[in-house]
């Protein structure tokens, strides 16, 4: 199964979720920031790479992790990944897209719009990060929900989950 | 082959684009008969945009679709090439392609006119936005490879 979990800019929500998903970030306490940071694509992308999909890895049951900043286009972007599966006759069941900005917060969007769009990674980097944190046991709630449902193979009504 | 056109609404420039690749549109003089007869032309529902809508397929066996993406047209260009990539690999050759920028200001108000249900209005600004792009689509259309 491919599952794909998408935010505006594909650099904070959505490479958290796809890291705690992988295992890379613990689900028993709140990391540090340190932790955060050192995630592959973590506060790395800009405005040139939204609509790139990222590959973050495999997780333990095989599924295929990848991220993707989609700006404000959820939908667009859903209908879109969801219509080229069926015009490639991939099986829309192991195709999962995942909305991961219902769980970001103010200190994210305040942060996120300083170090990726103004370049003050110096200022932006730490309000993001303590946003990260603050959002991250609900972040943890949805990657949990996921990995139930993917492990169970109940996925019929998951194809688009926020 | 498979070919996307994007335009704003999917439904409007794109589904010209289309039809003039699929020869159905030939000359860039056209009437407002010719334009909504066109399938799918202005049949348009704003929940479904961003959603492959396919327009035909030509001799050769090439599928054409358009695809609305609001204002994301760069954006989404990139995004569709990459899940194509993922789900396709190299199998088929496929082109995407935006003509967001042939898009006339006629249209984009026709949009607006369509979204307060303004009908009547929405559709002589959509042939007004029909005549003008139809001359710069027929270019972008030049380009594709076949």
């Amino acid at each position: 199964m491919i599952i794909i979990y998408h935010c505006y800019g594909g650099a904070h929500s959505s490479v958290t979720a796809a890291a705690v998903h992988l295992g890379w970030l613990p689900t028993d306490r709140i990391p540090g920031s340190d932790e955060i940071i050192s995630i592959p694509y973590f506060d790395r992308p800009v405005t040139r790479d939204h609509g790139r999909l990222q590959f973050m890895g495999n997780d333990e049951f095989g599924n295929e992790i990848y991220v993707i900043g989609r700006r404000n286009a959820a939908r667009v972007f859903e209908n879109m990944a969801i219509g080229m599966a069926q015009v490639y006759g991939f099986c829309p069941r192991k195709l999962l897209l995942v909305n991961v900005m219902p769980y970001v917060n103010w200190k994210m969007v305040v942060g996120g719009f300083t170090s990726r769009k103004l370049g003050l990674t110096a200022i932006g980097r730490p309000v993001v990060t303590a946003g990260v944190k603050f959002a991250y046991w609900k972040i943890v709630s949805l990657v949990n929900r996921i990995k139930v449902c993917t492990a169970s193979g109940n996925t019929g009504e998951l194809t688009q989950i926020n | 082959m498979k070919v996307f056109f994007i335009c704003r609404s999917g439904r409007h420039t794109s589904v010209i684009a289309a039809f003039l690749y699929l020869g159905r549109l030939t000359g860039t003089k056209v009437n407002i008969e010719e334009i909504f007869s066109l399938p799918g032309f202005d049949e348009i529902d704003f929940r479904e945009t961003g959603r492959p809508f396919f327009a035909g397929a030509n001799s050769s066996g090439t599928e054409v679709y358009t695809m609305g993406a609001l204002s994301y047209g760069n954006m989404l260009k990139r995004a569709a090439d990459e899940v194509i990539k993922l789900l396709n690999g190299n199998n088929t050759k496929w082109q995407v392609i935006d003509t967001s920028s042939c898009v006339s200001r006629w249209t984009v108000w026709g949009l607006r006119a369509k979204r307060l249900h303004l009908g009547v209005l929405a559709k002589v600004l959509f042939f007004l936005g029909a005549r003008k792009e139809i001359i710069r689509l027929a270019g972008v259309v030049r380009t594709i490879d076949n």
